[in-house]
């Protein structure tokens, strides 16, 4: 079913539109991935929640500019993986990780790879919209006046271009003011990605970015990602395969703590190497 | 049968009304004294109202005269009370919630500041004469002013505590994955998401701290001059209404009858002030 839609995709409408362009792309790459460049290379990461272990010597490079999703059954360690590129689990004592996550030459789970640092470059949307409680406006200015001092003017265009960036200026333009909480669950989702594309990071993770919005603002969201991907790497968490055929480039197959399968979209939906890999994709596992 | 299950609904019935009836009574008779003591306030705090209240000096006994060096000591000594508890309550509330939120440390501290938020205010009285009056070897406001930040410490503490532990975790590690300090997010994020909850946590503890004799009875004494001195003994009203109640005179009944009913509304605008605060927060966050 969702082979035949990868395959033959031609509704004229923006996602499946955009699926058949990524059709295309990605299997132009598909015999030979080495052409990416990569952004984040992961060798060997463990990770420990307390003594038990969630992730097992997962490995797997992230090519740049391109969006990579990351599927599988629920709690196989999508979110767990996901939070190890931002070192966003180092908050919870209990919480370990193992291994190597390269990003320019440096590896970043090296407690001497300082955080701030860490966090300008790589940026995070969650589940659930969490604007802060303030304007529009700081929202998306307050990390960035943390991180570079601009002037008034600046700071203004910045805000704007990544108001933009995240297609949310033109309904929030003259209000910038309102509070953030203001605004509709989707468009609440859309001041996140500002907020985070605001930094300019290099690495944007989000995880189920979607699951809590209903269909209209998803294919928003969708949408925005084949515009953020000239500029970002996208690492997106998603348990909707359908969504993960529409959006990605490249695909991450967990299951149990483990990576099964990495790949290019149309191979991982055409030709799985992994029995559960198209087990999951047929709708016969998880 | 049906006569059967007629009869049965008739009985449930019947249960109801009664209980539904006793719980009524039950809530006007609490609501019957309550109107009668703030009735007799009104009527006699009234007729005692005039502009000499808020001009003179608590007279000598049996002679006419005001209450202004009791007003003024007791927002002296309530304004001591809010500045040395309020900060101390919030950073302590603070710790207790991002740092001490389930370890043995925190869980001790919050036995702890439920003791002495329930310790009889007459303790508290004790315990500053102790410290302080005997120390020193005179009444002060300084003293009351003590006295009374202990009461509002630990109410401080509590609605800081759960007003912090209210805010989800989802904006902690929005701000955090935004490369943002610590210090940071606790000062511009959580505060501001707690504020309507923390402010109504002082207003409470504020008219719980304005109406308390007890303590200041051992601390600040009362002083029939005018003073704006607290390292002297102060006037304050709820031991002048204490006095002047006990006394024989009539004159000095009438005082203290004003006295209570400027209490009463000063209490009575900051339980308001605090409930439209919560309420309109409430609305503000849909
Ligand atoms: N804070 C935590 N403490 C202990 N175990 C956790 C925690 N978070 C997740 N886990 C466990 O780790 C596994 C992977 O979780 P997660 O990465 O959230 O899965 P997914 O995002 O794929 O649904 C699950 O078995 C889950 O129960
Ligand atoms: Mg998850």
């Amino acid at each position: 079913m969702i082979n035949q839609r990868a395959a033959t995709g031609s509704a004229a409408f923006h996602p499946l539109a955009g699926l058949r362009a990524t059709a295309q792309a990605a299997s132009l790459t598909s015999t030979s991935r080495d052409n990416e460049v990569i952004k984040i290379e992961a060798q060997g990461l463990n990770f420990f929640y307390g003594k038990s272990q969630q992730l097992r010597n997962v490995s797997l490079s992230i090519p740049q500019e391109r969006l990579t999703a990351i599927i599988g059954p629920s709690g196989c360690g999508k979110s767990t993986l996901l939070r190890m590129f931002n070192r966003m689990y180092s908050i919870y004592p209990d919480q370990t990780a193992t291994g190597s996550l390269i990003l320019d030459g440096q590896n970043v789970l090296d407690p001497g790879y300082p955080l701030s640092r860490l966090r300008n470059a790589i940026g995070m949307v969650f589940q659930k919209p969490n604007p802060f409680p303030m304007s529009i406006y700081n929202n998306v200015a307050y990390a960035l006046q943390h991180h570079e001092r601009l002037s008034r003017q600046d700071l203004n265009d910045r805000v704007e271009e990544a108001l933009r960036q995240a297609a949310l200026w033109d309904e929030v333009k003259d209000k910038l003011k309102d509070s953030g909480l203001s605004l509709s669950g989707g468009q609440q989702q859309r001041l996140c990605i500002a907020r985070a594309v605001a930094l300019r990071p290099e690495v944007i993770l989000f995880d189920e970015p979607t699951s809590a919005l209903d269909p209209i603002a998803t294919s928003k969201i969708e949408q925005l990602f084949y515009e953020l991907k000239s500029q970002f790497t996208l690492v997106v968490v998603t348990h909707s395969m359908q969504q993960a055929a529409r959006v990605s480039d490249y695909i991450a197959f967990m299951y149990m703590g483990e990576l099964v399968e990495f790949g290019n979209t149309v191979q991982i939906f055409e030709r799985p190497q992994d029995e559960r890999t198209s087990a999951y994709i047929t709708g016969r596992l998880g | 049968m049906r006569a059967v299950s007629q009869s049965r609904f008739r009985w449930r019935h019947a249960k109801n009304r009664i209980a539904m009836g006793l719980s009524t009574l039950a809530a006007l008779f609490g609501l019957f004294w309550l109107a009668w003591i703030l009735l007799t306030t009104f009527i006699n705090g009234a007729s005692a109202i005039n502009f000499k209240l808020f001009t003179e000096m608590t007279p000598p006994p049996g002679d006419e005269g005001g209450l202004l060096n009791a007003i003024f000591g007791s927002l002296v000594m309530v304004g001591v009370g809010i500045i040395l508890g309020t900060p101390i309550g919030i950073a302590a509330g603070t710790f207790l919630a991002e740092r001490a939120r389930r370890s043995k440390l925190g869980e001790t501290i919050r036995f702890v500041n439920d003791i002495l938020l329930s310790a009889p205010s007459i303790v508290i009285g004790l315990f500053v004469y102790t410290l302080i009056v005997r120390q020193t070897g005179h009444f002060s406001g300084w003293a009351g002013g003590i006295a009374l930040a202990f009461i509002l410490l630990p109410v401080v503490v509590r609605t800081t505590d759960e007003m912090l532990q209210l805010v989800p975790n989802s904006m902690r590690e929005a701000a955090l994955a935004l490369g943002l300090p610590q210090w940071k997010l606790t000062t511009q994020i959580l505060y501001r998401a707690a504020s309507a909850g923390m402010v109504t946590g002082v207003l409470l503890a504020i008219a719980r701290i304005s109406g308390e004799t007890a303590p200041l009875l051992f601390t600040a004494l009362n002083n029939q001059f005018w003073t704006d001195n607290p390292a002297n003994p102060m006037a304050n009203i709820p031991v002048v209404i204490f006095q002047y109640a006990l006394s024989p005179y009539d004159s000095w009944h009438s005082l203290a009858w004003a006295g209570a009913l400027i209490v009463t509304i000063f209490v009575l605008f900051i339980s308001i002030t605090s409930r439209a605060l919560l309420a309109r927060r409430r609305h503000g966050n849909d």
